[in-house]
């Protein structure tokens, strides 16, 4: 099941000029998977990101959306306190699978 | 030049008058030889009588008349004067005379001779001079037309597809190509009038040319179908580059002078396409402006900075875009069974995010017309409003956040569902302000009702303020964010004031601190204020 993880990694500040590239990715890296019959679980590691603003959440959005389409799901883990509190204020937090560490949300995807 | 030479009209009616004279002093033929042909001969006519008849006697006659002897068989070959024409080139030009000799008239002849060589070179510089004038007056007349061709065209395209022809009539070539490219991929060939002189290996040294934008000659070429070309690069503007070569000239080979005037011709065409290039742009820009001032002039009055009034509430909106247009919108519905207003931020920037704000404006209007239960106002109306636009946020990839906010002057509550958005800053009148959570997801996220619904008092003096993050997400020179905490000190300094001069004093504190750096959110806000129904 692990296998059929996709991973990416943020760093940084999230917004909009990371933003496109990483929506771009994320809609082409579902399509993939789905083409190849697997479930479109992607995992995205945020415990390099220092800041995100409402471009990034979107392209997390459009992600969680697009993989939900597609069978699968999107996992977040390792929010800095910063990025927490912008996911908590916005509501974001209830919206998106979290995790603390890597391997929680691997195993989550399995659950 | 070995031309052939021919007897002008000139020269013929100059002849003339240099032969009757020599009639006159009695000679029997006077004439002009070229390369010993005989190109003008003009014989006297007791001489043509004496030819008609008979030969013998007509010899006869010429020698008793001039006192010579029987024994010659031809008088004409023996009384004969000549002398040499110099006419300036390796022609061998003579003046000959029959029937006369002697020192006098060979100095006679000596001196026509010079004066006929004379003219002759005049005569021959005159016409090359009227040569050269009629093909310079074809060049001006060409450059004329050129010129006014170029003024014709404000686009590449057209103007390059004029140049052709009037080129190809200016330099008598057979063929013309031209190679455009665009940054540092290999140019495009094309060909007039059509592909015939084309080759491969013409191809790959034009290209090789126009890679290092010489203007250049060659009389002499190793391709099977050129036998001359001239090069011209035009030197255009950046990344652009264009050539011209002019290919197989019809009368000859180009010249020095041929090459002068193609790079003068150059440079004007150069100039007017860099014209052309320019103005394209401007007139690119000034359309975008135009559209873009014109989306603003709609957006903005779409947001009205005087809300309608609400009992019980000092209230004031504002909105400032960071670009021409922004997705920050507010609205008021004040028709509702309690007043209401919406603020919101639609992800995204620019165009896209105008148009989003503008339809999601619509459907809170519409949302609010149709929901009465007063139990849950706010939420009901954000649940409509996400469903009817759920489809759209999904295909166009956005979503957004917002915050509809009901008043109820009876018990002084004032309800709101809040997806997503942020800030809400609640300051009691006796206490510290603090921010709201959201109680639900942004819009466009989840194709669900699941709007939260909470509710706090707004007595006098207890504010409620809603902004967008470019109150919160602005930078300094430093690379610091102004930040919820900056936010909150900031309102708790100015809460006594009214509610415009609440929005004034956040408005200038966030432009304090971003300094010269320029702010990259719109800044939109509604700052509430209770005041007391009776005294209002």
């Amino acid at each position: 099941m692990i296998g059929t993880v996709s991973k990416l990694e943020l760093d940084g500040r999230f917004d909009a000029y990371q933003a496109q590239g990483t929506k771009v990715w994320l809609k082409e890296e579902v399509e993939k998977m789905s083409g190849q019959g697997v479930k479109a679980n992607i995992l995205v590691d945020m415990s390099k990101v220092t800041f995100i603003d409402s471009a990034g959440l979107s392209a997390l959005v459009v992600g969680i959306k697009k993989a939900r389409e597609h069978g699968g799901t999107l996992h977040l883990f390792g929010l800095q306190q910063a990025v927490q509190i912008i996911f908590e204020l916005s509501w974001l937090d209830k919206a998106f699978p979290i995790y603390i560490t890597e391997d929680e949300a691997t195993k989550a995807f399995n659950s | 030049m070995n031309q052939t030479w021919v007897l002008n009209r000139k020269t013929k009616v100059y002849l003339e008058s240099l032969g009757e004279n020599w009639l006159k002093a009695g000679a029997d033929s006077f004439g002009f030889r070229i390369n010993g042909r005989t190109v003008y001969c003009i014989r006297s006519e007791s001489y043509r009588d004496r030819a008609s008849a008979k030969p013998t006697q007509e010899v006869i006659q010429t020698q008793q008349s001039i006192g010579l002897s029987n024994e010659f068989s031809s008088v004409a070959e023996l009384l004969s004067i000549s002398s040499r024409v110099r006419l300036g080139d390796s022609q061998n030009g003579t003046l000959f005379v029959d029937g006369l000799d002697g020192l006098t008239h060979q100095k006679r002849l000596d001196l026509d001779a010079n004066f006929f060589g004379d003219t002759q070179q005049l005569q021959s510089d005159v016409d090359s001079i009227s040569d050269e004038l009629v093909e310079k007056q074809d060049q001006l007349v060409t450059l004329y037309q050129l010129s006014q061709t170029m003024r014709r065209h404000l686009e590449i395209q057209p103007l390059f597809s004029s140049l052709i022809v009037t080129l190809q009539s200016l330099f008598h070539s057979q063929g013309l190509f031209t190679l455009v490219s665009s940054g540092g991929l290999s140019p495009i060939v094309s060909a007039y009038p059509d592909n015939s002189l084309l080759d491969g290996n013409i191809i790959r040294a034009l290209q090789e040319m126009h890679q290092e934008k010489e203007s250049t000659i060659f009389n002499e070429t190793d391709f099977e179908k050129i036998e001359n070309l001239l090069f011209l690069p035009l030197h255009v503007k950046d990344p652009f580059q264009a050539s011209f070569v002019f290919v197989n000239k019809l009368d000859g080979q180009f010249t020095t002078p041929d090459l002068k005037l193609a790079q003068l011709i150059g440079e004007q065409i150069s100039a007017q396409f860099e014209y052309v290039q320019l103005h394209q742009e401007l007139l690119n820009k000034a359309k975008l402006q135009a559209e873009a001032d014109m989306a603003r002039n709609v957006q903005m009055q779409l947001l009205p900075t005087t809300p309608p009034a609400i009992a019980g509430l000092d209230l004031f909106a504002q909105s400032k875009p960071a670009s021409q247009v922004g997705g920050d919108f507010y609205v008021f519905l004040p028709d509702a069974p309690l007043p209401q207003f919406v603020l919101g931020d639609v992800s995204g920037k620019g165009m896209p995010a105008a148009l989003l704000m503008t339809m999601l404006r619509s459907s809170f209007q519409s949302a609010a017309r149709v929901n009465h239960n007063l139990d849950q106002l706010t939420a009901d109306v954000l649940n409509d409003a996400n469903r009817s636009m759920y489809g759209d946020f999904t295909a166009v990839e956005m979503f957004a956040t917002a915050i509809v906010a009901a008043f109820d002057l009876e018990t002084r509550e004032l309800s709101y569902s809040n997806a997503g958005h942020s800030p809400v800053i609640y300051c009691p009148a006796g206490g510290n302000p603090e921010i709201l959570p959201a109680n639900g997801p942004a819009m466009g996220v989840v194709d669900m009702d699941v709007a939260g619904h909470d509710s706090i008092k707004l007595h006098p003096d207890d504010l409620f303020i809603i902004c967008t993050d470019g109150f919160v997400e602005v930078w300094n020179e430093d690379g610091e964010m102004y930040g919820y905490d900056r936010l909150l000190e900031l309102v708790s300094s100015i809460r006594h004031y009214s509610a415009m001069e609440i929005a004034i004093e956040m408005y200038m504190a966030i432009e304090e601190f971003s300094g010269t750096r320029e702010q990259d959110d719109d800044q939109t806000l509604i700052v509430t204020k209770g005041v007391d129904h009776e005294s209002k």
